[in-house]
C-alpha cells in the first residue's frame, strides 16, 4: 500500500513542473463534484430514515431525515449530529457532541487552487460499539465506506478519517489520529495521543503503545 | 514613556524601566511590558532582548539585570490590563456595534451567535451548535462545521476574583475560502491584536489555533494540532495529523511538517520537519498525500 503513496507523492511533484497534468487533475476534480453533488441529492430523497422505537435519543441531537438507519436499543448522547447515509447497529452508545458523517480531508491542491472533494461514500457502525465524546468519524470517498466493527471502544477527541475499516473487539484510546483508507484488524488495542498516517496495514491481534507515531505497517511477528 | 511615570499602581515598582507598548510575552513588539506567570516565561524574557519591562509575582521573583524595568504585583494581568486602559486608550476601548450579518449566509438554529461585534460576510455556512464570541470577522465563502468554538478568549492565569480580568480586546479575522472541520477552537487575544486564518485555509477537525496566530494562505492544517500562541506560519505549509507548535515559533513558507513533530525553534522556508528537529532532508522515507 505504500507503493501507491509514493506514486502518488512523485505525481504531485511532476504536476507542480508540468503545469498540464496539474491543470488536467484540477479541471476533473471539479467535474467529479459536481457529478457527485448530483448523486448525493438522487440518494437522499429515495431514502427517507428509519428510527426503531427502542432507541433512545436526547431531543437535542441532530440526525438527518434521509438515509440513517437507526436499530435497536441505541443511545445517541445529547447534541450529536449525525449526517445522511449512516446506518449504527443494535446496542451502541455514542456520547455526547459527536460528529458523524462529516466530510474528510481530501483537498486537491494545484498552484493557488484549493479544492476540497465531495464524499459520497457512507458510514456502517457495527453493533455494541462504544464511542467516545466529541470524536469525528469522516464518511466515505468515491463511493466507498468508512466501517466501525462490532463490540469496539472508541476513546473520546478521535479523528478517524476517510475509507478505514476497523475490526471487531478493538479498543482505541483518547485524541488518537489516524489517517485515510487505513485498515485495522480484529482486536487491536491502540494507545493513547497515537497519530497514525495513511494507507496503513494494522495486523489483527497487535497492540500499539501510547505517544507513538507510525508511519509503516504493523506486522504480528 | 517611564515606568515611574505611571500614576496608579496597585503594587509596588521595584526597578526602573522604558517602555513603549504593552502586549503578551510571546509577541513580538518593541520596547513592550509584560506580564509574567511562571518561571519558564521569565527566562523567555530574559533570552529576548525586546522586553524592556516586567511585571511579576512576588513568589516567581528573582535576580534580575539591571536594563529590565519591575514591577511587582499580586495579579500581574489586571495591572497590564489597567495601565493599557489609561495611557493606550484608543487600542483597548470596547466599541459596541451590532452584528450584521449577509441575508445569504446559511445559519443553522442551533448555532449561538453573539449580538455584539460579529460581521458575516456573503455564502457562509454555519453549521449544527457552533459558539461565535464579540469581535470576529468572517469573509466571504467560508464554512464552519458542528460544534466550533470562535473567539474563546485565551486563559492567562490571574490570582484574583474580579470579573474585569476577563475581558478581552483582540479579535479574530477569517478570510475567504476557509473550510473549519468540526470540534475545532479558535482563541482570541487578551490584548488588543489579531488572529488572522488567512485566505483558502483548511482546518481538520480537533485542532486548536491558539491566541495571535497568523495562518498564512493555502495552508493545510490536520487533525488534533495544537498550534502554539503568537506564531507565524507560512503559507502553503502542510502541518500533519498529532502535532504541536510551541508559542512564538516563526515557520516559513512551504515547508512539510510531518505527523507527531514536535516544534521548539523557528524553522526556516522550504524545509521538512521530523520529530524535533528540522532539518533539509533530501531522502524522505514517510507518507504524504
Amino acid at each position: 500500500m505504500q507503493i501507491i503513496n509514493i506514486l502518488l507523492k512523485n505525481i504531485n511533484k511532476f504536476s507542480k513542473r508540468f503545469w498540464p497534468l496539474g491543470s488536467f487533475l484540477f479541471v476533473s476534480f471539479y467535474i467529479y463534484n459536481i457529478y457527485g453533488s448530483s448523486i448525493l441529492h438522487l440518494h437522499k430523497k429515495t431514502k427517507p430514515t428509519q428510527i426503531d422505537p427502542t432507541a433512545h435519543i436526547h431531543p437535542s441531537a441532530c440526525i438527518s431525515p434521509w438515509g440513517v438507519y437507526v436499530k435497536k436499543n441505541v443511545s445517541v448522547a445529547d447534541r450529536t449530529v449525525i449526517r445522511f447515509t449512516t446506518s449504527i447497529g443494535s446496542q451502541t452508545h455514542i456520547e455526547n457532541s459527536c460528529v458523524i458523517g462529516n466530510t474528510g480531508f481530501q483537498v486537491i491542491r494545484f498552484r493557488d487552487h484549493r479544492l476540497s472533494v465531495v464524499h459520497t461514500g457512507k458510514v456502517i457502525i457495527g453493533e455494541g460499539v462504544q464511542i467516545g465524546e466529541r470524536t469525528s468519524i469522516d464518511r466515505g470517498l468515491f463511493g466507498g465506506t468508512t466501517s466501525v466493527g462490532d463490540f469496539t471502544r472508541i476513546g473520546s477527541h478521535t479523528v478517524i478519517g476517510h475509507n478505514i475499516k476497523i475490526g471487531s473487539h478493538c479498543i482505541i484510546g483518547d485524541s488518537v489520529a489516524i489517517g485515510g483508507k487505513s485498515i485495522i484488524g480484529d482486536r487491536v488495542t491502540i494507545g493513547n495521543n497515537v497519530s497514525i498516517a495513511n494507507r496503513i496495514k494494522i495486523e489483527s491481534g497487535s497492540t500499539i503503545i501510547a505517544d507513538s507515531i507510525i508511519t509503516r505497517d504493523v506486522k504480528k511477528s | 514613556m517611564q515606568l515611574s511615570d505611571i500614576s496608579y499602581i496597585h503594587g509596588e515598582l521595584y526597578q526602573n524601566g522604558a517602555f513603549s507598548i504593552i502586549g503578551n510575552v510571546y509577541s513580538k513588539e518593541k520596547n513592550r511590558l509584560v506580564p509574567v506567570q511562571n518561571k519558564d516565561e521569565l527566562t523567555h524574557c530574559l533570552n529576548h532582548p525586546e522586553i524592556t519591562g516586567i511585571i511579576i509575582s512576588s513568589d516567581h521573583f528573582c535576580d534580575i539585570p539591571e536594563n529590565i524595568g519591575v514591577i511587582i504585583s499580586k495579579t500581574p494581568l489586571d495591572e497590564a490590563i489597567s495601565i493599557s486602559k489609561k495611557y493606550f486608550r484608543e487600542k483597548t476601548s470596547i466599541k459596541e456595534n451590532e452584528t450584521s450579518i449577509h441575508p445569504t449566509a446559511k445559519i443553522h438554529p442551533t448555532a449561538d451567535i453573539s449580538l455584539h461585534q460579529v460581521t458575516i460576510g456573503k455564502n457562509v455556512c454555519i453549521n449544527e451548535y457552533v459558539t461565535i464570541e464579540p469581535g470576529t470577522h468572517i469573509g466571504n465563502d467560508v464554512i464552519i462545521d458542528a460544534h466550533a468554538r470562535i473567539g474563546i478568549p485565551e486563559f492567562i492565569q490571574n490570582n484574583s476574583l474580579n470579573s474585569s480580568s476577563k475581558e478581552s480586546y483582540g479579535k479574530v479575522i477569517i478570510n475567504n475560502g476557509v473550510y473549519i472541520h468540526p470540534n475545532c477552537t479558535v482563541e482570541k487575544p487578551i490584548f488588543p491584536d489579531y488572529t488572522t486564518i488567512n485566505s483558502n485555509c483548511h482546518i481538520d477537525s480537533i485542532s486548536s489555533v491558539g491566541a495571535g496566530v497568523t495562518l498564512g494562505s493555502f495552508s493545510l492544517v490536520a487533525g488534533l494540532v495544537s498550534i502554539g500562541k503568537y506564531s507565524t506560519i507560512g503559507t502553503r505549509t502542510w502541518i500533519g495529523p498529532g502535532c504541536s507548535i510551541n508559542p512564538g515559533v516563526d515557520i516559513g513558507d512551504s515547508c512539510y511538517i510531518t505527523l507527531g513533530s514536535k516544534v521548539t525553534k523557528n524553522i526556516g522556508p522550504n524545509k521538512i520537519v521530523k520529530d524535533n528537529w528540522g532539518v533539509n532532508r533530501e531522502k524522505f522515507k514517510g507518507i504524504i498525500p
